[in-house]
């Protein structure tokens, strides 16, 4: 698995192109960047700091059909830095409402998918929600495919557990 | 899950507050300054590919990253680097020969700067290596050299030999390049398991190489030596890097 960064590709992408882009991925964004992090305000740090690292390296972007993919990726990386950062103590009553939020019609699935580990949530979210098949999610997550696919039948498998117990 | 479907997950929509910082972010950005592209020569980009695969190779084998990316630095030196800007940039002494016995002689060099990336995507280590096309009638070698002397010999496929009490590590194997969203088939899977082919995403079409590589490790550099499609046996590529050793 191996990248050939900055090989032969075309001009960069302008603002505006760049602006269009990111507003049509920024549903998944969200999505991809709440999988991973707890509250909304950490999101919206995340989502911030990908976008301004992407415009930074938007000349290393081989391909406007992968933007969304490559940007994503920078996201992913993002949302692990802030995990990894040590953050100050947030009251109670901001996580509360920071974290309400109106729920989904399968609510209990979704409440499920949250509860899963870190780990076994973003591929399941990339896989069923965003659409990325296995090969993708692959290279997204730098992981062998093989980790992938296990990581989806051991997510499986939690839900299972958990709709039943439930039910 | 009789009662659900995995497909059917909804997430909550962005609120407001999320799609105003994105929209304020965006209104922030300056606007970008025309970029210099510089189409560089598919054959020192595919070798560059070589090299990279053969580390990514070495660092999976060492069981420390997911992936490594590199970038070629801007400016190509048209002269072979003096050794004093070599080890400087580098960190480490370098050895480069002007020319080899069997008549490749210098043709460009660059830099280039690599990075390390770790399983979940996380940036590593960096280093700045030096890469060194030598050309004969239209086929060429490459030499490159760094400070990554703990990925020489990782590989567990290279084959080892010795010369002068240096071990040379000789790797054979197909390079495949492939565009991002090339699917991979059976044979391919197959092919990379058994360690026969290596894949190289983010080609604009597929091709496929014939790669040779010895690499060692000498006064502290990491060294690799590699021919694509050249017409060298594996004992001229020893040779060459014996040579080398000698420089």
């Amino acid at each position: 698995m191996l990248r050939s960064d900055c090989l032969e590709r075309k001009p960069p992408l302008d603002k505006t192109t760049f602006t269009r882009l990111v507003l049509n991925a920024e549903r998944p964004l969200y999505r991809v960047a709440r999988t991973i992090l707890r509250c909304d305000a950490d999101c919206e740090d995340a989502v911030q700091s990908a976008i301004l690292a992407a415009y930074e390296k938007l000349d290393t972007l081989r391909e406007e059909a992968y933007f969304q993919t490559w940007l994503t990726r920078i996201l992913i990386n993002e949302c692990y830095r802030l995990c990894r950062a040590a953050r100050p103590p947030v009251p109670l009553e901001e996580v509360l409402e920071q974290t309400a939020c109106e729920l989904p019609p399968d609510s209990g699935l979704w409440e499920a998918v949250q509860k899963l580990p870190d780990e076994l949530r973003l591929p399941v979210e990339l896989y069923y929600v965003e659409g990325y098949t296995v090969p993708e999610i692959r290279k997204l997550l730098g992981i062998p495919e093989g980790t992938v696919k296990s990581r989806l039948f051991r997510a499986r498998r939690a839900l299972r557990t958990q709709l039943e117990s439930e039910e | 899950m009789r009662e659900h479907n995995l497909q059917s997950v909804s997430f909550p929509d962005p609120p407001e507050t999320f799609h105003a910082r994105v929209c304020r972010t965006l209104a922030d950005l300056p606007e970008r300054k025309e970029a210099r592209h510089m189409k560089k020569p598919v054959k020192i980009l595919l070798t560059a590919a070589a090299v990279i695969a053969l580390l990514a190779t070495a660092a999976f084998a060492a069981g420390r990253l997911a992936d490594i990316s590199s970038c070629t630095a801007a400016g190509t030196l048209t002269a072979l680097p003096s050794a004093g800007d070599a080890a400087q940039r580098l960190g480490v002494p370098v050895k480069l020969p002007a020319d080899f016995a069997n008549g490749y002689a210098f043709e460009q060099a660059n830099y280039v700067n690599n990075q390390e990336h770790g399983e979940t995507g996380t940036a590593g280590r960096t280093w700045v290596s030096l890469s060194v096309r030598y050309e004969l009638s239209g086929s060429a070698v490459e030499l490159n050299a760094d400070s990554r002397t703990d990925l020489v010999g990782s590989d567990p496929k290279a084959e080892r030999c010795e010369r002068n009490g240096t071990a040379l590590y000789y790797t054979a194997y197909t390079l495949k390049c492939v565009p991002e969203d090339y699917r991979m088939t059976a044979q391919d899977r197959q092919d990379e398991a058994d360690g026969v082919c290596e894949f190289s995403w983010g080609a604009d079409e597929t091709s496929v190489s014939q790669v040779q590589s010895v690499s060692w490790a000498d006064g502290g550099t990491a060294y690799v030596l590699t021919a694509i499609d050249a017409p060298l046996s594996r004992a001229e590529l020893l040779g060459m890097a014996e040579q080398c050793l000698q420089s």
